[in-house]
Parts: C-alpha cells; sequence; structure tokens
C-alpha cells in the first residue's frame, strides 16, 4: 500500500512538473500579415492623439508652438503609416518592402523634449506623453518585425 | 478558408515547433504556403485600405494645427 502512494506521488509529480512550463507562442501570422495589424494600430494610436492634442491646445494646457511641432510629428507618422500600408500592398519582392518600411520607420522622430511641453502635474498632458511614447515603441517593434527574415504572403520572387 | 480559420491553423503549426522541434523545416514550408492563401492577403488588403482611412483622417485633425508651417 505504501509502495502503491509513493507510485502515485511520483505519478503525480511528474505530471506537474511537465505540466508547469507555460511558454507564449509567436504571433502564429505571415510578417507582413502582422506588421499590417501593428502599422494599424498606429494610425489609430496617432489619431487618438491627434484629438487630444487639438484639446490640450484649444485648453491651453498646451502652447500653440509646441501644439504645431506635437502635430508635425504627428503628420509624419500618418504619412508615414499610410505610405507603409502603399508598401504592403505593392506586388514586390519582401525585401524591398522590409527597406521601405524600415526607413519610413526610422525617419519618425519625436520633437526634442516633447515631455517638458506641458506641465508635470496634469494629467492629460501627461496622457499625451504616455501615448506618444507608445507609439514611438510601436515604432521601434515594425522596424524589428521589418528586419526578421521570415515568411509572408508576398510570393517568393515576385 | 476564413481569417480566423488560418490564425488558427499557424497557432497549430505554432504548436508543433514547439512540441516537434524536428518539423520546424517542414511546419516553415506549410507555413509559407498559407502566407500566400488569398484570404490571408484579404485580411492584408482589407488592414491596409482602414490603415490609409485612418491615416488621412488624422491629417485632416492636425491640418489646422499646421497652419503657416511649411509641409
Amino acid at each position: 500500500m505504501l509502495a502503491l502512494g509513493l507510485l502515485a506521488a511520483v505519478l503525480l509529480s511528474t505530471g506537474c512538473q511537465k505540466t508547469a512550463s507555460i511558454s507564449t507562442p509567436a504571433p502564429p501570422v505571415a510578417v507582413d500579415v502582422r506588421i499590417s495589424q501593428y502599422v494599424n494600430i498606429l494610425a489609430v494610436a496617432n489619431q487618438n492623439a491627434a484629438t487630444v492634442v487639438v484639446n490640450l491646445k484649444d485648453a491651453g494646457v498646451i502652447s500653440g508652438d509646441n501644439a504645431t511641432r506635437i502635430a508635425t510629428y504627428q503628420t509624419a507618422i500618418a504619412k508615414a503609416t499610410a505610405g507603409m500600408s502603399q508598401i504592403l500592398a505593392q506586388p514586390t519582392a519582401w525585401v524591398d518592402k522590409a527597406i521601405q518600411i524600415q526607413n519610413l520607420a526610422l525617419s519618425l522622430v519625436p520633437p526634442s523634449q516633447f515631455e517638458k511641453f506641458g506641465a508635470a502635474d496634469s494629467v492629460q498632458f501627461q496622457s499625451l506623453v504616455t501615448a506618444i511614447n507608445a507609439m514611438e515603441s510601436t515604432i521601434k517593434i515594425i522596424v524589428q518585425m521589418a528586419q526578421a527574415p521570415v515568411a509572408s504572403t508576398t510570393p517568393a520572387g515576385k | 478558408m476564413s481569417p480566423a480559420t488560418i490564425a488558427l491553423v499557424f497557432q497549430v503549426l505554432n504548436l508543433i515547433i514547439q512540441e516537434a522541434p524536428e518539423m520546424v523545416g517542414l511546419v516553415r514550408a506549410f507555413e509559407a504556403d498559407f502566407g500566400k492563401h488569398p484570404s490571408t492577403q484579404q485580411t492584408v488588403k482589407q488592414i491596409t485600405d482602414g490603415t490609409i482611412q485612418t491615416s488621412n483622417e488624422t491629417l485632416a485633425l492636425l491640418a489646422p494645427l499646421l497652419k503657416g508651417v511649411a509641409a
């Protein structure tokens, strides 16, 4: 009986160890589908942030000059996301698309010290800072994904 | 085949890669073929069309803030 109990304990222990490691699988889609999704996320985040900038400028939370600086950056993002989408839709080789997308993404640089354009204790302005930081992170992810030599929906050799 | 079904297939492929690493080459070839499926390409087109529309709306939203600034 004791031996049976020990055997059951060992089996249970082994079973627990087998299921203990949980890993997160990579996104199960082709790289250009993933990039198009991230570009879309960036475009939507930029649109939401644009509404915030307009409102903060109207409310006097940020000056007209600083609103223009942020709007210039956001305009560059909007043009880049539209451009990346057009590139993704082209029937050219993936390697060429990837280089063009990387170049567009790397050209996006936020205005210097934008986090000081408004009051540090303004919740609305800090939300905008967070949104701009998130967009920068998304841009970095797009650059990294465009560097990965993996399968795309573009036929090889085209 | 719907995009959701294709996504499910990719999830199964990733599971195979984790559980049977020796099949990676086979799975990668299969993955590339599925990536070229018309439904997947249609998904990219739908997403990119939406992105272009959103981007254009954002440009219109920001235009008043850029008055007097050279494009």
